[in-house]
């Protein structure tokens, strides 16, 4: 008997459940794309956005300093600027509940759109190694002779998506968040912002989980493995350039956007017009000032189409799971 | 382990008019199982449907006992398949692809990881298992498989066309593992080939599939004992002599275009052949035991399905 031959040993372990299994499939997913130098630069520059963000809800804090750094510079810039200065810190003071709230209510409002930016970018480098190498290289029938079901493999792949996304989006908004709830002086500032965090979760959850399944759909149409990026890079161009058509023709051409829809959802849950007229309303000085932005021109103003905007979620995301089944078989 | 590894009750797979299984009804007990056709004849369509990777359109199937698709994935984790064609992970290590399948088994992953080195080692791969698999040689591809079918430690391993691509040394090496998988590890084995000397090297059963039928099944010590004895043989001169005293024995033969004669003697050696010639004083330049008598069983079996259809 050769001496390789006798290295056989019988298994004689448990095998773990489904969801070991499923999890194994989303790890790889992970390690796939982290092993691109592109994918992390891109979730390093997410988390530097997030550090600018924590930054800002620091600087916020610190109005509520007597002896703040931000004070002297006011002071040395205009000293009538202190009186203003003092005047807004004694509202804030007074009226945490609507001060904190609103202004995180923006920032956050500000920062999950632009790492959503970061995040498209990611899935355009992230998207071949999705379904379209398993597609291109056979490997499917590698998952399908494994305990695993289409369904296992599904989503696995779709955790592995929306787990980058979360590296890449969720924990620096939530990491943020933490930061400036530590660098605030004092608690209150945690437990006023706690809606802006709560927004901004539901948000990058319901948009990653949407994203990735649209992913997952665009991944599975062609077996190679760049055609996947392509189309991915087009869709999203091309959706914005309907979504800005739509804009000043019909406006369900808008819907055709996922971007857009997205949007939609962010007005929804951050309301930054109900935001913006309670900061009118009750901030001294400064809310008069408000009140004479010209808020029509701000798309971020105005009402959100989120019915139609779900409703076209909706049908994007029934299109992915029938590219997905019907492309994404072994035979 | 149950009586039958495999058991199928007119197990039917269409695609459109065409059938690629045609009501196929096998026992199989465990052991090391041929599955011999020629290209396109049914072999992988069966085994497809057999591991669900395909649905069959009718009848039932059973895999170590229990109904396939009644039982789910559950049964792959006493299943291993290597395919025909390449369908690795592209960018993954060797040792990566191989713990990584075993983790798709269910293996946790320090156990996934100590067992795909130990299959890397059994399938005799070196520190090649370090490199990407993207740069492997089609001998190491298929070692490769071989090691990914294996590492859940299944019960029975489906082979399709696991030589295929590989050097005669390569290809003897693989023969040689399959092989000790049943002879020593007592995992069932079926390999599906078109190549008889590879089936006929390391199997007890033998299944012959054409035109979506299985033709013959059966032991191969059976098979080859209703196989006609026939032989070769070379002289410098006398072949018409030798005819004639072929023929006076009742021995059917030929001329075969390479100037050999051929001799059916119905035997289970040459012994009867040798002692003829002789007798007569003919003296051979060479006497070939026919290598084929099994070959040309299978390629009568053949003809006799196209004749069917035809």
């Amino acid at each position: 008997m050769s001496l390789y031959r006798s290295t056989y040993q019988h298994w004689k372990g448990k095998y773990q459940g489904i969801w070991y299994r499923r999890y194994a499939i989303a790890a790889n997913g992970i390690q796939s794309a982290w092993s691109s130098k592109w994918t992390r630069n891109m979730v390093m520059a997410a988390w530097i956005l997030s550090v600018v963000q924590a930054a800002l809800l620091f600087g916020i804090g610190q109005l509520l300093v007597k002896d703040s750094v931000i004070y002297s510079l006011v002071e040395q810039l205009q000293p009538q600027l202190q009186v203003f200065a003092n005047g807004l810190m004694s509202w804030i003071v007074a009226h945490p509940e609507i001060s904190v709230r609103s202004v995180y209510s923006f920032l956050f409002y500000f920062f999950s759109g632009w790492m959503s930016t970061l995040s498209l970018i990611i899935i355009a480098l992230i998207i071949p190694s999705l379904i379209s190498r398993d597609l291109s290289s056979k490997a499917i029938i590698i998952y399908s002779s494994k305990a695993v079901s289409r369904f296992d493999y599904f989503l696995g792949k779709f955790f592995s998506v929306f787990g980058v996304l979360c590296i890449a989006w969720l924990f620096p908004v939530c990491s943020a968040w933490l930061l400036g709830g530590l660098l605030a002086p004092d608690w209150s500032f945690v437990w006023h912002s706690r809606m802006a965090l709560f927004k901004s979760a539901a948000y990058i959850i319901f948009a990653a989980s949407f994203l990735s399944i649209i992913a997952m759909g665009i991944s599975a149409v062609s077996v190679k493995e760049k055609s996947a990026t392509v189309i991915w890079v087009v869709l999203w161009i091309l959706g914005n350039v309907l979504g800005r058509i739509g804009a000043v023709t019909e406006s369900w051409i808008q819907h055709l956007s996922f971007n857009y829809n997205l949007e939609q959802l962010s007005l929804k849950l951050f309301q930054p017009k109900n935001e913006l007229s309670l900061l009118q309303d009750n901030v001294p000085v400064v809310g008069n000032l408000l009140r004479g932005l010209p808020v029509d021109r701000f798309p971020m103003f105005q009402s959100p189409q989120f019915a139609g905007a779900m409703i076209t979620c909706g049908i994007m995301i029934t299109l992915a799971v029938i590219i997905l089944n019907w492309k994404v078989r072994p035979e | 382990m149950p009586e039958f590894v495999i058991r199928t009750e007119a197990l039917t797979k269409k695609f459109g008019s065409q059938s690629a299984l045609d009501e196929v009804t096998v026992q199989v007990p465990p052991g090391p199982i041929g599955l011999l056709g020629p290209n396109g004849a049914g072999k992988s369509t069966f085994m497809k449907c057999l591991l669900q990777l395909m649905p069959s359109t009718s009848g039932k199937a059973f895999l170590l006992g229990q109904e396939v698709g009644q039982v789910g994935r559950e049964i792959r984790t006493r299943v291993g398949y290597t395919p025909e064609q390449d369908c690795h992970i592209p960018g993954m290590l060797g040792c990566e692809y191989v713990a990584y399948c075993a983790q798709l088994t269910g293996l946790p992953y320090q156990a996934a990881r100590q067992r795909s080195h130990e299959m890397l080692d059994f399938v005799g791969m070196g520190q090649e298992r370090y490199r990407k698999i993207d740069t492997y040689s089609t001998g190491m591809r298929q070692r490769l498989k071989l090691a990914q079918a294996i590492v859940h430690d299944p019960e029975i391993v489906f082979l399709d066309e696991p030589t295929n691509g590989l050097d005669p040394r390569g290809r003897e090496q693989i023969l040689e593992l399959i092989q000790s998988l049943w002879t020593e590890h007592g995992i069932s084995v079926v390999l599906s080939s078109h190549l008889l000397n590879d089936v006929q090297r390391i199997c007890d059963q033998i299944i012959i599939v054409a035109l979506g039928k299985v033709l013959i099944h059966d032991t191969i010590a059976n098979l080859s004992a209703q196989c006609k004895g026939s032989a070769e043989v070379v002289v410098a001169n006398d072949q018409q002599k030798l005819v004639s005293l072929f023929k006076a024995e009742g021995w059917p033969s030929e001329n075969l275009p390479n100037g050999h004669l051929k001799v059916e003697h119905g035997g289970l050696d040459i012994n009867p052949i040798l002692e003829i010639m002789h007798r007569a004083g003919i003296t051979p330049i060479e006497v070939l035991p026919s290598p084929n008598a099994l070959e040309e069983y299978f390629i009568q079996a053949l003809n006799t399905a196209h004749e069917s259809v035809s």
